[in-house]
């Protein structure tokens, strides 16, 4: 008998911890609409989250909830933390970024978004729109996000900083907007291994593709390994590479302009990827199936001479636990061959939008955090951080000073740009880019499969998805 | 006779060899890859990706400076310990009443019932996130550790209603008999002498239950938000995230993570042979 | 006549009672998830738009995806592995263990850090073993051929197998619940056999393993059912890779709702995995007699 007082105990012991979780939340469940109030409201019996605490007298500070990664060595995450904190500083008791912080990648953040949104439970600031636009398009038609325009209309200080193309390209038909503009846009070229380059007898960075191609040669003729390149994940590294000389031609721009493009059967396409092939003949042997960390490494650790990447790599290349002691003096940076770049958010693109799942003042605090992401302060530390290109606001002497050395070589090759194309992420469908590069790209690479049979696929997988969801 | 038994002796003695062949297979297979993080987790990341087998040449705690300071390390293990223990228990409770008598009482639906529950083990989890969510939530326990105890229970079902069933089905009616003979009641006997010699099973099931509480990742992530809630084991999804990466404080929090967890088996097998000394009655 | 009565009573509210906790738990965290999977497999869903009816076109677009029929066979031959390699393998760890060898206590608990080490820790682990340049297999297999240089994971001859032994082996959750049986034969019976004149041999293949059968099926429906839904260990390295050589129904399932939002489609295949593991619970219940009571 006493065993069953004592699992009749443990029952108990469920009911009450689950009683005291009731309490926490026992007024969201009131009021369904602002059930984002359990998480504010939590907050006085549990301390201890990563946030700063709030002052206590701060009490009526209006609650604004956000997802944001926390990932390692990446230069985001520095900036996110140091944009919070200002707006917390600079609207102490008015409003308080409240963040959830989530372990992992910006998948993770759509992943507990969509969970969210199922129990219209969105927090006030929707983020990662950008990677999936599917998801985004999403929120709009089914009007989970409010309407900016009214607040963007009625401040002309945010219109000034944000790119013109990017205002127009997230006003709807009808006039609204959901998604704020992009005040910045970041280009990704090509790390190189000055050292390495100069072993190898080679003085500067090749300027034509056919020079390219040399360069490689004259490097795996030393001895050294040209490029890191990776298959998962996209196949970032090898696709910005090839993907940025669309930008050459007007067909490839109009290809790259396209959303969602269902033909990738065209002779600038083909080029695209007869290039990623002959990119592998001068990679390591783990890039075929290799991810992006294994391909960064081998370059951060002097294997290999090149890598493809944006910026946001630059504060990475100065870390020890990511490169040796003095390796980011090694390294330049260069546009790709015939100075062509992917861009990336920018012009196209969405970023960030409110949720009406919470109270208006808390929709209210999250444009103001958005206008707040506009303003000239916050986008020159942005660009000093992470690299990003305002057209618009422009940098002081003290910010260059701030700057890496190989982010400053970064900013001195834009402007010196022949073209630039979109990121490819951002436009192609999500099955061809996650689940046939992924899988397909390596049989074409080890001639498996025929560059017909690949772009086949890439077709099949598109239209798959044009059919899903019109 | 005396030949005989040198002949059965050398046979056996050949089998045990065999045995033994099995045993540094197994050992060698277990052990390496624990061997291999624990080194990975005084690397940097350039040993872990040069060279598999190297010894770090200047080992570090680095990786475990970097995971102490990303988060609360002793409030994660905390939390874990807690979400864990308690899943632990409930499920060896509500389960081994439930397979106690879906194995002994005979009644209608009983095999419906059954194949009800252990259905379980096949819906597929990808389609359980937004249901699971809305239930969590209704009962007011998102956030909460209790919630994550909740879904981690009902995780543990199949394995544990199988394997209690399976153990009571093994054992001879007799000995309940025996004591509804001397008067014991239906309670009395289930609590006093069949969960008793239950213990092999009990035990097999609350490692399993209490592996699978303390590495689940999907939900402890999903159903919690404030650093409060968060388990140990999602310290590693901060350092592997698309464009960065850093191995070694992830190695470091896998070494974390897996240490408690084997001193928790231990313990719970020595516990399992000491009862298991008068434990044997079947056949 | 009335006592009877009020004692079958009584005896219902006992049963009742001891199965209603876990009729709760069932309830709250299974139920409803598999109303929704059955009823949106039957639909077109994006998890956010109300569904839209659309009848069978979900399983009959499934048989006609190629990658589903990959899936399928690999799930099927995956989940054959797991019934006549991996299982059979922890059952024979348990019978040498279980004769109390020296060191068995130390092998037994190591048998199980592999399990204890989470699917996404191996996974990870698996990759810098299968690396082509320095990973630890090609290092081994260069001491014997200097020109080893497999891309274990992404080559489609080698990938199936190198997923499968990422797997394979690690049977400790058999051997554990073996063990746990055998421990609790009676000794009496080994002496008879002794006596009798057994080898070693002959005891388990004649007294262990027919005692075994009940756990031993156990042991299959636990590993082919998680089996059938393995899915990290894949995910996190070839991702069902090259072309769809290693994919399993539950990387088609998750792909298809984390690429695609297609919700019905995912549980249909879910569906699919659902009735698949009905179909060998039920044949593995059968075949060893599982549902029988000791000495009916």
């Amino acid at each position: 008998m006493k065993k069953l007082f004592a699992a009749l105990l443990a029952l108990a012991l469920v009911m009450t911890l689950a009683a005291c979780g009731g309490t926490n939340s026992s007024s969201s469940q009131q009021t369904e609409s602002s059930s984002k109030t359990s998480q504010a409201g939590s907050e006085s019996s549990e301390t201890a989250s990563s946030e700063p605490e709030p002052a206590a007298a701060s009490g009526e500070a209006v609650k604004v909830s956000m997802l944001s990664t926390n990932g390692g060595n990446d230069s985001n995450t520095e900036l996110v933390k140091y944009r919070i904190e200002e707006f917390n500083k600079k609207y102490a008791g008015q409003y308080e970024l409240e963040v959830e912080w989530i372990p992992g990648v910006a998948e993770d953040i759509r992943t507990k978004l969509k969970m969210l949104n199922a129990a219209n439970d969105l927090p006030a600031i929707v983020g990662e729109m950008g990677a999936e636009p599917a998801f985004a398009d999403l929120l709009m038609r089914n009007n989970r996000l409010i309407d900016l325009m009214p607040y963007f209309e009625a401040s002309p200080e945010w219109q000034e900083t944000c790119i013109p193309e990017s205002i127009a390209y997230n006003t709807t038909e009808d006039g609204k907007m959901f998604s704020a503009p992009n005040t910045t846009a970041a280009y990704a070229g090509m790390y190189y291994n000055k050292e390495l380059f100069a072993k190898a007898g080679i003085e500067k960075f090749p300027e034509t593709l056919e020079d390219f191609w040399d360069a490689c040669e004259t490097l795996k003729a030393a001895g050294i390994t040209p490029i890191s390149l990776h298959t998962t994940e996209t196949g970032w590294c090898p696709m910005i590479f090839a993907t940025a000389r669309l930008a050459l031609t007007d067909a490839g721009k109009e290809f790259s302009s396209q959303m969602y493009p269902t033909n990738f059967d065209t002779p600038e396409v083909r080029e695209t990827f007869e290039i990623v092939k002959r990119l592998f003949d001068y990679s390591t042997a783990d890039a075929v199936g290799g991810n992006y960390a294994l391909a960064a490494n081998n370059f951060a650790s002097g294997n290999t001479a090149m890598i493809p990447n944006g910026p946001w790599m630059i504060p990475g290349l100065s870390d020890p636990q990511f490169a040796p002691e003095g390796f980011a003096a090694k390294v330049g940076y260069a546009a790709y061959p015939d100075k062509v770049m992917i861009t990336t958010g920018g012009y196209e693109g969405y970023s960030q939008g409110v949720s009406v799942d919470v109270p208006k003042e808390a929709q209210e605090g999250a444009v103001e955090y958005l206008k707040f992401l506009a303003t000239p302060e916050m986008i020159r530390k942005s660009c000093v951080t992470t690299g990003d290109i305002s057209p618009i606001v422009s940098l002081t002497e003290e910010d260059l000073e701030q700057m890496d050395p190989i982010m400053k070589e970064y900013s001195s090759v834009v402007p010196t740009l022949a073209g630039s194309v979109p990121n490819y992420q951002g436009h192609w469908d999500p099955i061809t880019q996650n689940e046939v590069i992924p899988t397909e790209l390596v049989n074409y690479i080890t001639e498996k499969i025929t560059l017909d049979e690949l772009l086949q696929k890439m077709n099949e997988a598109a239209e798959k998805y044009a059919a899903e969801n019109n | 006779m005396a030949n005989k038994k040198i002949k059965r002796d050398v046979s056996s003695r050949v089998y045990r060899a065999i045995g033994y062949v099995f045993m540094a297979f197994v050992v060698l297979i277990s052990i390496a890859p624990l061997i291999w993080v624990f080194l990975s987790s005084f690397k940097t990341n350039n040993e872990i990706l040069e060279s598999a087998f190297t010894i770090p040449k200047t080992p570090s705690f680095v990786g475990y400076q970097i995971a102490f300071e990303t988060a609360n390390i002793p409030m994660r293990f905390l939390t874990s310990l807690l979400v864990a223990t308690a899943t632990t228990v409930i499920s060896l409770i509500i389960y081994s009443m439930a397979a106690y008598v879906l194995a002994r009482c005979k009644f209608r639906l009983r095999g419906a019932v059954f194949a009800l529950l252990i259905s379980s083990m096949l819906i597929p989890s990808n389609a359980m996130i937004q249901p699971i969510y809305s239930t969590v939530q209704a009962l007011g326990l998102y956030d909460t550790k209790a919630g994550l105890i909740l879904i981690y229970t009902g995780f543990s079902m199949s394995m544990c209603l199988f394997l209690m069933r399976s153990f009571f089905l093994s054992i001879p009616k007799e000995l309940e008999e025996a004591a509804y003979i001397e008067g014991a009641g239906f309670y009395r006997t289930f609590f006093k002498i069949m969960l008793p010699i239950s213990k092999p099973a009990l035990a097999s099931s609350a490692v399993m239950t209490f592996i699978g509480a303390w590495n689940e990742l999907l939900y402890a992530l999903l159903l919690t938000s404030k650093e409060v809630n968060r388990t140990l084991p999602l310290t590693m999804k901060y350092f592997t995230s698309m464009f960065s990466f850093n191995y070694t404080p992830m190695f470091a929090a896998l070494v974390m993570c897996i240490v408690p967890t084997i001193l928790v088996y231990v313990l719970l097998q020595n516990q399992i042979m000491e009862s298991m000394v008068a434990g044997a009655m079947k056949g | 006549m009335k006592k009877s009565h009020a004692s079958k009573w009584k005896r219902g509210i006992t049963i009742t009672l001891f199965l209603l906790p876990a009729l709760v738990m069932f309830a709250l965290v299974y139920l409803w998830p598999l109303c929704l999977s059955v009823v949106s497999s039957f639909t077109k869903w994006n998890g956010f738009e109300p569904m839209q009816f659309i009848g069978f076109k979900n399983y009959t677009d499934l048989f006609q995806d190629s990658n589903f029929t990959a899936a399928l066979w690999n799930t099927l031959k995956w989940g054959l592995c797991a019934a006549f390699i991996h299982v059979p393998f922890g059952v024979i760890v348990a019978l040498v263990l279980s004769r109390k060898p020296r060191g068995w206590k130390f092998v037994r608990s190591s048998f199980m850090i592999p399990n204890i080490i989470s699917q996404s820790g191996m996974a990870i682990l698996f990759m810098f073993i299968f690396k082509p340049d320095a990973g630890i297999l090609n290092s081994i297999l260069r001491i014997f051929n200097p020109d080893c240089n497999i891309n274990w994971l992404y080559d489609p001859k080698y990938a199936f197998g190198a997923v499968t032994n990422m797997w394979l082996w690690f049977a400790a959750v058999i051997t554990l619940i073996t063990v746990s049986e055998l421990l609790s034969i009676s000794p009496e019976l080994y002496e008879a056999a002794k006596i009798d004149g057994a080898n070693e041999f002959q005891t388990d293949l004649f007294i262990n393993i027919p005692l075994l059968k009940r756990i031993i099926g156990t042991g299959v429906i636990i590993a082919v059912t998680s089996v059938f839904k393995m899915f990290d260990v894949i995910f996190m390295t070839t991702n069902g890779g090259p072309g769809n050589t290693t994919i399993n129904l539950a990387v088609m399932a998750v792909n298809s709702i984390v690429t695609q939002n297609k919700y019905g489609y995912a549980n249909a295949i879910g569906l699919v995995t659902l009735v698949l593991g009905a179909v060998v619970m039920g044949t593995v219940n059968k075949a060893f007699g599982m549902s029988k009571e000791t000495g009916e």
